[in-house]
């Protein structure tokens, strides 16, 4: 029952958390996913050379390997706790429930966003994933979502390269 | 004492350049509004602006950053009393009577007493890091690669430890930030890790990219990826913004203990400005002559934790500025924007640029100033923002992301990791993994390593070096009684309770 107040104190934090809790399968899931992180990170830790200097007190490879060790800890200590828990913990009201589909959505606009980036310069690019993307989520105010990503775009890339000399890419505008 | 105050009037004489005024001002706009915005924080603001202030002199860039964090814990109360959404961690307990007050109509007070504690502490911890500094910056100069490995390890312990939910998924999340802050070169033997022969990762992963990445992104999925659901009503602001006589009179108290234990909190590592919210709310009700009306729209419950948020900052700039060592994730970007000016804050700070110094210290005290003015008259139009439909809002977020990692070195693949670590965050979000920690660890991983092999190769690989030196000693007995015993004594505790149970049943 520990964890379950644990996880109505987390949800307290509300803000910059998400105030998350545990929804794809909970603590043990969790656990088991760093586990994995981690055992990948300790082999990936053992293959670092040792130093060439030779005479080092502490080499290159002890700390990464101190850390795989101990996130390998912490990982089991949360996957058991997780399968030792027989109630879920209540899940809390104020993370909002997600939508899995927007999620992808979301996250494959972005990806675009992010390979169209350069080669179609900072204007275009950012004002059609913003198009994209506001229009997604919220599709009766074309108009004022389309006015707001000309506008987003053309501040935005105005101040970076006209105020303080950042350049940008200008794309197929350039 | 003279010197102090010779030097800070120089720092008034910088900090008071009109250019000066207007970063000034900016920051603590920008701030206010990162402060209001629910899900952008200070640290996702920091992160996204550090491009822009890469082409800033050292000191303007520092007095916007700086402006930005304390004027978000201004920012941060708004919505924790209009709409019981904090913008902050650091406002979470302000919404327990602050919503309240406002639904009896006594928004305005709340408001008022909200920003007039935040002045009274921005204003005394100031102070306070001016007196405290120069002392601890002339005690720091003795401290070795030892005390400096240890401090960071204190930092590390408490942001676990400290943190307000889960301890070991804090402890998880420090562990993962430190893995990805091995990536690189190794600085001391050139040794290539877990660079998987990418040119690109050579020079480690950048760490406003990460921080962006845990931070910002998440908070954007999870909120354009959000059902609609059940919203708390807005409330406004009717009648007089003023407070009456009496809430004066029950706000003065909160304002001078807020604003102590804010900053001695403060200075602690590891232990940001929420926490000293938390406790102030706590002791603010045990004082009480009156705990009944605590979560029914007492002005004491505004007005403590307010305060303490606030001086809090302040707190948390002195061991940035004596040790370099941050003690929280904003202060950790801090950090790392004194080093892309080329500039290692720490002991030496004080005798090699004592004018930037200064000067940020002077602009935190016109700084409060102009956040007085600016949020009493204007708290409204402020709230106005809370209006922004949460597509526009958040897709701009994830603009201005996508821009900051570009802007970090120009090139697709800072994009494409940003992509990859925002998946990453928001999965760990979801699971409840706090992400401060993480991003704490990714600054003080690498520093904290090259301490240790430092001290280790100093002492010839003798693990006693950390306990022969006196204040290294103080420092191993502290993180012990902080960090170790609590856990040991819970486990202890906890399987009493088992036993009892099972004899029990």
């Amino acid at each position: 029952m520990r964890s379950s107040s644990e996880v109505t104190e987390r949800s307290s934090e509300g803000g910059e958390q998400g105030g998350a809790p545990p929804r794809f399968g909970g603590e043990a899931a969790a656990g088991a996913i760093m586990l994995l992180f981690a055992l990948a990170y300790l082999l990936t830790a053992f293959f670092i050379p040792e130093s060439s200097f030779g005479d080092v007190a502490v080499g290159p490879k002890a700390v990464p390997v101190a850390i795989g060790v101990a996130l390998g800890i912490a990982s089991v200590a949360l996957l058991v706790r997780g399968l030792r828990a027989t109630v879920e913990p209540p899940s809390e009201d104020d993370a909002p429930p997600q939508d899995l589909r927007k999620l992808a959505v979301v996250a494959l606009l972005l990806l675009g966003y992010i390979l169209v980036f350069v080669p179609l310069g900072y204007a275009i690019s950012t004002t059609l994933f913003m198009m994209g993307a506001t229009t997604y989520l919220d599709r009766e105010h074309l108009l004022r979502n389309a006015i707001y990503a000309v506008v987003f775009s053309a501040v935005v890339y105005s101040i970076f390269v006209f105020v303080f000399g950042v350049q940008l890419p200008a794309g197929i505008l350039g | 004492m003279t010197e102090v105050f010779s030097r800070l009037a120089e720092g008034f004489g910088e900090a008071l350049t009109v250019a000066n005024l207007i970063f000034a001002f900016c920051g603590v706009f920008i701030g206010t509004l990162v402060g209001v915005l629910p899900g952008i924080g200070p640290v996702t603001a920091i992160a996204l602006l550090i491009p822009l202030s890469f082409g800033l002199e050292p000191i303007s860039g520092l007095i916007l950053l700086s402006g930005i964090y304390y004027g978000s814990m201004y920012g941060g109360s708004t919505t924790s009393i209009l709409i019981r959404a904090p913008g902050e961690v650091a406002s979470v307990v302000t919404t327990l009577d602050g919503y309240e007050m406002a639904r009896q109509g006594r928004a305005g007070p709340a408001l008022s007493t909200a920003a007039i504690g935040s002045f009274v502490a921005g204003t005394f911890s100031t102070l306070g890091l001016m007196l405290l500094a120069p002392a601890l910056a002339s005690v720091a100069i003795a401290f070795g690669s030892a005390e400096y490995f240890l401090l960071m390890l204190l930092a590390l312990t408490m942001v676990s430890n400290l943190t307000t939910g889960s301890a070991l998924k804090a402890l998880i999340s420090t562990l993962f930030g430190l893995s990805i802050a091995m990536v690189g070169i190794d600085p001391q033997t050139s040794v290539q890790r877990f660079t998987f022969g990418i040119p690109y990762l050579s020079d480690g992963i950048d760490f406003a990219l990460i921080a962006i990445a845990l931070l910002a992104l998440p908070e954007a999925f999870a909120n354009m990826a959000a059902r609609p659901g059940h919203h708390d009503e807005t409330q406004r602001i009717q009648g007089s913004i003023w407070m009456t006589r009496e809430d004066w009179r029950r706000s003065l108290g909160p304002y001078g203990r807020g604003s102590v234990l804010g900053f001695l909190i403060g200075v602690l590592p590891g232990i940001g400005p929420s926490l000293a919210s938390f406790l102030s709310y706590g002791m603010e009700k045990r004082l009480s002559k009156h705990p009944e009306e605590f979560g029914r729209g007492a002005i004491e419950g505004v007005a403590g934790p307010e305060t303490a948020n606030n001086a809090g900052v302040g707190g948390a700039m002195v061991p940035l500025f004596t040790l370099g060592i941050p003690g929280s994730a904003t202060t950790a970007l801090l950090l790392f924007v004194f080093m892309m000016y080329g500039l290692q804050p720490g002991p030496q700070l004080f005798d090699t640029n004592p004018q930037l110094i200064w000067a940020i210290i002077a602009s935190m005290y016109i700084g409060n100033v102009m956040l007085l003015v600016l949020n009493l008259p204007l708290v409204g139009v402020f709230a106005q923002l809370l209006k922004t439909p949460p597509a526009m809002l958040y897709s701009g977020v994830i603009a201005f992301s996508v821009l900051g990692a570009y802007a970090l070195n120009f090139n697709t693949f800072d994009m494409l990791m940003l992509f990859g670590f925002g998946l990453v965050g928001y999965v760990m979000q979801r699971y409840g993994f706090p992400m401060a920690p993480a991003v704490l660890a990714l600054v003080l991983g690498i520093l904290a390593e090259q301490h240790l092999r430092r001290a280790m190769s100093v002492a010839d690989g003798n693990f006693l070096t950390f306990i022969e030196r006196p204040i290294s000693l103080a420092l191993v007995v502290f993180i012990f009684l902080v960090a170790v015993l609590p856990h040991i004594v819970r486990m202890v505790r906890s399987r009493r309770i088992d036993r009892d149970a099972t004899t029990g049943s």
